[in-house]
């Protein structure tokens, strides 16, 4: 079958490799119909996580149809058309009972690395290195899907594609972050990023009763889209750096700052000022790996006794936190890995009784052998090119 | 709040729950010919469940790495076989020390080729968590043709070892199978070709 490969920095390969095959009971195999690339993906192509192999096959937001299923699999059946979470729950330890799935026991057979690197380990995740369990990812004509009774959900017939398939990541991502920023009604939320996950955190802000959603990037492209979504925008360019964007965000909300502030750009933050600087020369020769920018402007705004909440990915240790003013300011901090199966299903409810339609987001549909070039396209384009979803057959 | 401590007062050990669960006491210590491994895992199953799984050692080939098979003799004689890459070792083991529900240890018999020992502890978790299960693995490197196969077998240390073997059995308890990507196709296969790179 035809694969997404990484291949080194900034390098994707469209390779022929084997077709997945059960490995265990609790297996299914998808033909696969459709697949994005997401943000996430991004900081594998630029390099920043480590413990990837040449030859993995990336991906993680995947839907398709069942081929095949294990002897234990109970709930699917082959021609079940299923969408994929990205992280991958066994669906029988104590954290999957809680719905805890991103802190799955069980799924990363690599345990042994982020247990030295973070004191334990979480879920694995289709795609997304060694550290991550190293399971093959859905960029390609075929996935096998591990306790698959727990990592699918199933799509009545007649939906299309690219009205579920974010409910394999993004869709989930900005819902919980927003879940996580405790929104109350009449609340003002910011959110710094408007890629797909901001997008779908803006959505999600409204959804959960936000009064207003204030959307923070530099890039026109998107901020238009987060405008058609209902925001307020701001360029940060224009408003100066740091201090000019705090001002402005304060004067937006009567000097209080926003209620919430969420962090949807992650570890690899742009910014203009003296510290973005600092992150950026060290991230160049390997002393630091996160930048963490969007992060410190967001505590900076947040209003006293406000929620922070970080949907964005760190994997490292960052440089110049601001731990003095979250603590003046009795900031909360809530964060991780998206406990995807636990969004699944409600959110289908959702887009099915056309609350929301997660599709606006798409900007780009191309087949696999277009990978590589889209690949590049996302990372260097991001004005125009805000989600691309990969057709697989 | 936290609820003020008892246990310290009766001298007893502490549990995982710090105080809370006076169910989780640790087994006196003194039942024991060592203190337990430091590799520890909270698995959901009953107590008793677990050990009985153990005890059956004929079912640890079915998360241990690398372990072949497993052949019971007696009561607590045991035929132990690895194979890695082609090269297989053979050894008897001796069950020294068991407390049903509580703890197994074992070790090789004198004269074996390979030289190893082996412990697992049983306790209560607290709340509704199951069991706590600490193990202990070491493999004695030999010299000479096994030496290979046993630095294979033991990985980095004797508690990688015991981690990732551990992990494999909550695994297989909660689940019933065991987290793996071995067999699943990837870009270093031989047989796979690169159609184009950006
Ligand atoms: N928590 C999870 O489980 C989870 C799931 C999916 C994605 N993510 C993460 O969410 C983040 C966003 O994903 P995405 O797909 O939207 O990525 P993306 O790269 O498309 O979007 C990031 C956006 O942030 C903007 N940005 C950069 N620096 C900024 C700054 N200082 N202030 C404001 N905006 C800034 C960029 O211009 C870009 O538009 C990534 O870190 C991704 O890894 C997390
Ligand atoms: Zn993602
Ligand atoms: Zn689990």
């Amino acid at each position: 079958m035809k694969a997404l490969t990484w291949e080194g920095k900034q390098k994707i390969g469209l390779t022929n490799v084997r077709d997945p095959r059960i490995l265990s009971g609790g297996d299914v195999i998808v033909k696969v119909t459709t697949s994005a690339i997401c943000g996430s993906d991004l900081h594998l192509y630029d390099g920043y996580i480590p413990t990837m192999k040449k030859g993995d096959i990336l991906g993680h937001e995947t839907m398709g149809e069942v081929v095949e299923a294990g002897p234990m699999v109970k709930k699917l059946k082959v021609g079940d058309k299923i969408v994929i979470p990205f992280d991958i729950g066994c669906g029988k330890c104590h954290h999957c009972k809680e719905e805890e799935y991103a802190a799955c026991d069980n799924s990363n057979p690599n345990a042994l690395i982020p247990d030295k690197l973070y004191g334990s380990a979480g879920a694995a995740a289709f795609g997304y290195s060694h550290m991550m369990g190293g399971y093959a990812g859905g960029q390609a004509e075929y996935i096998r899907v591990p306790f698959a009774d727990t990592n699918s959900l199933v799509i009545p017939a007649g939906v299309e594609d690219d009205k579920v398939l974010f409910l394999s990541d993004i869709f989930p991502t900005g819902y919980m972050a927003a879940e996580n920023a405790n929104i109350k009604r009449g609340d003002t939320v910011a959110v710094w990023g408007a890629g797909p996950v901001g997008q779908m955190c803006i959505r999600s802000a409204f959804l959960l009763g936000a009064e207003r959603v204030i959307a923070i990037d530099h890039y026109d492209g998107r901020l238009r889209m987060a405008q058609e979504g209902g925001a307020e925008v701001i360029n940060y360019e224009d408003v100066g750096s740091y201090v000019g964007l705090v001002d402005e965000l304060k004067a937006m909300t009567g000097g209080r700052g926003p209620d919430a502030c969420i962090d949807a750009v992650g570890l690899e933050s742009h910014g203009q000022s003296v510290t973005a600087g600092i992150d950026r020369a060290k991230a160049a020769v390997g002393l630091v790996t996160d930048r963490v920018e969007a992060l410190r402007m967001a505590i900076m705004a947040c209003k006293k006794g406000g929620t922070v909440s970080m949907p964005g990915v760190y994997g490292g240790v960052a440089d110049q936190f601001p731990i003095g003013v979250a603590f003046g300011k009795g900031l909360t901090f809530k964060m991780g890995q998206t406990h995807t199966q636990r969004y699944m299903k409600p959110l289908l409810d959702l887009i099915l009784a056309d609350k929301i339609d997660p599709s606006f987001v798409i900007t780009h549909r191309v087949s696999i052998d277009q990978g590589p070039e889209a690949y590049k396209r996302f990372s260097d384009d991001k004005d125009e090119v805000i989600k691309v979803v990969l057709k697989m057959h | 709040m936290t609820q003020p401590s008892t246990q310290e007062q009766t001298g007893q050990p502490k549990t995982e729950a710090g105080l809370k669960s006076q169910k989780a006491v640790r087994p006196q210590p003194t039942n024991f010919d060592k203190e337990p491994s430091k590799i520890a895992a909270t698995v959901g199953v009953p107590r008793e469940a677990a050990y009985l799984f153990f005890r059956d050692l004929e079912n640890l080939p079915s998360f241990m790495k690398d372990l072949k098979s497993i052949e019971v003799i007696s009561e607590t004689r045991s035929r132990w076989t690895v194979e890695i890459k082609g090269i297989s070792a053979t050894w008897e083991a001796e069950i020294t020390q068991d407390i049903p529900g509580e703890m197994i240890a074992w070790e090789s018999v004198e004269g074996s080729e390979i030289q190893t020992q082996g412990a697992i502890w049983f306790r209560t978790a607290p709340e509704n968590l199951g069991t706590i299960l600490n193990l202990e693995l070491e493999y004695k490197v030999p010299g000479g043709k096994l030496t290979e196969l046993v630095t294979a077998l033991s990985g980095e240390s004797p508690a990688a070892l015991a981690f990732t073997n551990l992990r494999r059995l909550k695994c297989l308890l909660e689940t019933g199978e065991i987290a793996t990507i071995e067999g699943q196709p990837s870009g270093r296969d031989q047989d796979a070709t690169l159609i184009e790179k950006h």
